[in-house]
């Protein structure tokens, strides 16, 4: 929709704005300061401080620009000598109100109102000072409440409930000791909140602030500079989400991330990526480590990768190449995921690569590709953005307020503002229980059941009126349906009949759904679970031609990179099949021949064949589970590549120290397939190479040709081999899109799956 | 000019961090010292202070004798700058605002960890602690303030050479510091 432009005068200037826009809005477009302290980009507007007020041609009271619709012909008048008395005299009020010690204050420096002080050039309070005595709350394991400076702008009411969807703090009290106030009266600690800290950041004050890193910030700003704080745009290594950040960093130290403001997304991080990253209690490593007499000992970069290499020859001369296999982390940036791939497929010769969460993507694919008869290369998921537009989802085998919270919060915003509908699958309680309109809680592993149940639902009770089965599919599609009947699901799932029959209803009746999946659906590794998500999507007429609203929850921050940049042993960089074209590219790229696909998998990979492991991990803390820690038992020798000690590390032949993701710079692809930049924050601990040089070194080490050698040459060469990738390198960020062979998902010859056993 | 310009400085209820701001200016307090006449600071102990022209006044006002002496050099200076954050905003030592007096007193005297039988001291000699801490303005005019715990050495050079060039110091930018 065109919004009309309107043409207002602010200060005797002619400004451009748009029908709908705020006085504000517009001034700010044009470059034209005006102050503010309750205004916050992407929250509601409550005029609370009145700072922002202006004069109005033809009308003598001042108006707050934040709350005043910009209408055609306006005239305003931003800066007055009387404006600025006014403001200057309502600051004065705000600190006389409270008790503001700012030198004892955690956020002198970087303090609204403090600066707003100083660009008034306030050097003292006019109006008696009213010393409240306000309680300080510090119950919450991040965030303490200092209620003495709060200027009662009303922004952390306004984000926790508009962005995060919680809305846990609201006023209580009234004047001289009205306080912000969890669940009202509950201490933070005790209260629904959960932990995202949106609150910390968009207060003005010294009122919210994270305990555990209070003056960390205040560190470097001794005498001279207000704030001695640098700040780096970055990307969150949190999750697949992929939220964008600003690293504050003071003294070479990490002291503070918050989302970034200009990146455009709801403006939000959780509990992980705002707090935890920042308090990581792990050991860290620094030197490489090799294990002689059955101990981990102390040793020189040379001497760890010259072992690394000797074993690993011995090991190819031995058995041959595909007795050595690579599994990454897919936290680490792009670059290093690319490399790692190289290094094993053209340095040792194996196929055997994969990330840690490789199979799932896998899985999707395999569902995919099932369904549409063709080699599909293309994302054909939901995106992030998509979120915000629903009218229902449906969470099947997830708990996004653990994994992904800011997907978390996009649910809650849906149901609480646009009245969203949300219907849970999963046998266990979620921190979204108590927002489900509907829960149902199939027994173990009887998802597909369940799926195809409300699809049979759909087909005999007729509610999918516009059905776009294709007719020549219809009839084998609807007869594979028959055996699901209401009893046969009930008694196969333990879901009520009546349950299965409203949830299919209202995932047909639904305009915009969104199934989402997770960890849940994954984990069972079996691509029929996604077909017939898929196949619902499409019965329901919900799927257009390349894309099925269904959105995986994928792990981690380039878990789409890893997958898109051939870190899986059935495709090459680029998502490309191995054929002859693509293979001959690539031997021609690499210098070496390139090893056809195998069926090598992270999780379950054959510790008898597999005689030499290399675990990039980085800084991820990988689950260790007892499968996997048993193949790595039996597996002869062993290479973990960690920031930090675990116990992945006690059981390795030899360990190499690497950076984290503040110490380093890449890009990650996010769950959308949207590169996003990684920029360094600090310096990595002396001694600690990047896990680029040591890729490089290794693969000089086993015969590869040099090249790889700086940041620049390995975008160069990822953006030649895969050259959908290319742009966006060469822009630091941007969209992925996989061409291909092209392929409707309406035609598709749709079959239920059949998930009972044959008796 | 003939007559060097004459500055007095005083210790209110301050930590005294302001004058050790003020040592900070090292060699630019020869300039200063060449300048004008310094003819009464806490140092000094004089305790009736003499006619100046400039006077800063460090420290909140807390007790009787803060007020009396801030009246004292009010009358006997030409201008008046409120040195610090104590002295312009009140700051840390109105902490004890929050308090009943007689709770102050017993904390600080009797209750203190390090005090094995203390007492409140109770003397015709002592002053009084007012009920409320406040800043100077609260009870006299101020010329000028320069806020900051304590005001950099800079944001100080620049209020005495303002000062000296016939004009009231206002601090902006990185010399206005509110801590
Ligand atoms: S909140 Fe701001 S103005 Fe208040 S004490 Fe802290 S830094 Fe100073
Ligand atoms: S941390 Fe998040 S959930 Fe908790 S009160 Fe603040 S905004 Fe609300
Ligand atoms: S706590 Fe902070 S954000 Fe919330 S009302 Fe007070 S000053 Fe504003
Ligand atoms: S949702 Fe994911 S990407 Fe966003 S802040 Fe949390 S961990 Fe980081
Ligand atoms: S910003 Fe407009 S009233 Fe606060």
């Amino acid at each position: 929709m065109m919004m009309s432009d309107i043409t207002i005068t602010i200060d005797g200037r002619e400004v451009k704005g748009r029908k709908g826009q705020t006085v504000l809005e517009v001034c700010k477009e044009n470059g034209i300061y005006v102050p503010t302290l309750c205004h916050w980009p992407g929250l509601s507007n409550v005029g609370a401080c009145r700072l922002c007020v202006v004069e109005v041609e033809g009308s003598n009271k001042l108006g707050t620009s934040c709350t005043m619709p910009a209408t055609d012909g306006l005239k305003i008048r931003t800066e007055s000598e009387a404006l600025f008395a006014r403001r200057k005299m309502t600051l004065e009020l705000l600190f006389s109100e409270r008790n503001h010690y700012c030198p004892i204050c955690p956020e002198s420096g970087s303090c609204e109102l403090q600066d707003l002080g100083y660009r008034f050039g306030i050097d003292a309070i006019r109006y008696p000072y009213l010393f409240p005595s306000l309680p300080l709350d510090v119950s919450h394991p991040h965030i303490a409440m200092e209620h003495s400076r709060c200027v009662l702008c009303t922004r952390c009411v306004r984000v926790c409930s508009e962005r995060v969807g919680v809305g846990t703090l609201d006023f209580r009290e009234r004047g001289i000791a009205q306080m912000i106030s969890p669940d009202a009266g509950l201490p933070l600690g005790e209260s629904s909140c959960v932990s995202c800290g949106a609150c910390v950041q968009v207060c003005p004050t010294g009122t919210l602030f994270n305990k555990n890193t209070a003056y960390l910030e205040r560190a470097a700003t001794a005498g001279g500079a207000h704030s001695a704080m640098q700040k780096v745009s970055s990307t969150c290594a949190g999750c697949s989400v992929g939220c964008r950040t600003e690293v504050c960093v003071s003294n070479n130290r990490v002291v503070r991330i918050d989302a970034d403001m200009a990146a455009g997304d709801a403006g939000i991080l959780c509990e992980k990526g705002r707090f935890s990253l920042l308090q990581d209690r792990r050991r860290r490593l620094t030197r490489p480590l090799i294990r002689r007499s059955g101990r981990l000992e102390e040793t020189d970069w040379e001497t760890a990768l010259a072992h690394i290499a000797s074993r690993v020859s011995e090991v190819v001369a031995q058995h041959g190449a595909s007795a050595v296999a690579g599994i990454a982390s897919p936290a680490l940036p792009n670059e290093t995921l690319y490399l790692f791939q190289k290094l094993l497929r053209a340095g040792v010769g194996t196929p055997n690569v994969d990330a840690f969460d490789g199979r799932d993507l896998r899985v999707t694919r395999a569902a995919t590709e099932g369904l549409v008869g063709a080699h599909v290369r293309a994302k054909v998921e939901a995106r992030l953005s998509e979120l915000d537009e629903a009218d229902l989802y449906v969470v099947v085998g997830a708990d996004p307020t653990r994994t992904h919270p800011v997907v978390a919060a996009a649910i809650r915003r849906g149901v609480y503002q646009r009245r969203a509908q949300l219907i849970l699958i999963n046998p266990r309680k979620t921190g979204l229980t108590e927002l489900a309109d509907l829960t149902l809680q199939p027994r173990r592993g009887s998802d597909g059941v369940l799926l195809n149940g409300m699809m049979q639902a759909i087909v005999s009770d007729g509610v999918a009126e516009k059905t776009l089965v294709p007719t020549a599919g219809r009839g084998a599609f609807v007869s594979t349906l028959e055996r699901y009947t209401p009893f046969a699901v009930e008694m196969e799932t333990g879901v009520p009949r009546d349950d299965v029959l409203q949830a299919a209803r209202m995932y047909a009746r639904a305009k915009r759904p969104v199934i989402l999946y997770g960890r849940g659906i994954t984990r069972q590794s079996d691509p029929r679970l996604i077909a017939s998500m898929q196949s619902l999507t499409l019965l329901t007429g919900h799927a257009d031609a390349t894309h099925f609203p269904i959105l995986g929850l994928r792990r981690s921050a380039s878990s789409t990179g890893a997958f898109d940049l051939g870190v899986d042993p059935s495709r090459l960089p680029g998502r490309q099949r191995f054929t002859d074209e693509a293979m001959q590219r690539f031997e021609s790229a690499w210098g070496r021949p390139v090893p056809t696909p195998a069926e090598f998998n992270a999780n379950e990979f054959d510790a008898k064949a597999i005689r030499a492991l290399y675990l990039l991990a980085g800084d991820d803390d990988l689950p260790l589970g007892e499968e996997f820690a048993e193949r790595l038992m039996e597996t002869e020798f062993v290479v973990v590549h960690a920031s930090h000690a675990s116990s992945l590390t006690e059981m390795a032949d030899v360990v190499l120290p690497t950076l984290t993701w503040a110490e380093q710079s890449g890009t990650f692809t996010n769950i959308d397939g949207e590169v996003l930049p990684l920029r360094q924050a600090v310096p990595g601990p002396a001694g600690v190479w990047s896990a680029p040089e040591v890729l490089g070194a290794l693969g000089s080490a086993l015969g590869l040709e040099a090249g790889c050698k700086t940041p620049e040459a390995i975008t160069e060469e990822i953006a030649a081999l895969v050259p959908e990738y290319a742009a966006a390198l060469a822009e630091g960020e941007g969209l992925v899109r996989f061409g291909g062979e092209a392929f409707d998902v309406r035609r598709a010859d749709l079959r239920a799956p059949d998930y009972f056993r044959e008796v | 000019m003939s007559v060097k310009p004459k500055i007095a400085t005083v210790w209110l209820g301050g930590c005294s961090g302001c004058h050790m701001s003020l040592l900070d200016l090292d060699e630019r307090l020869i300039d200063i010292a060449k300048a004008v006449t310094i003819t009464a600071s806490p140092v000094t102990d004089i305790k009736e202070p003499p006619e100046v022209d400039v006077v800063l006044v460090e420290g909140a006002v807390c007790n009787t004798d803060n007020l009396h002496v801030l009246r004292k050099v009010r009358e006997r200076a030409k201008i008046l700058v409120a040195f610090g954050d104590c002295a312009c905003f009140g700051n840390i030592p109105t902490m004890r605002n929050f308090f009943p007096l007689e709770d102050v007193l017993q904390r600080g005297y009797v209750d203190t960890e390090s005090t094995a039988s203390g007492e409140v001291p109770r003397s015709e000699e002592l002053p009084e602690l007012l009920d409320k801490v406040q800043p100077l303005h609260a009870f006299v005019k101020v010329d000028a303030n320069l806020p900051g715990c304590p005001p950099s050495a800079d944001a100080i050079y620049f209020a005495l050479t303002e000062l000296l060039a016939g004009r009231l110091p206002a601090a902006s930018g990185e010399l206005l510091h509110y801590d």
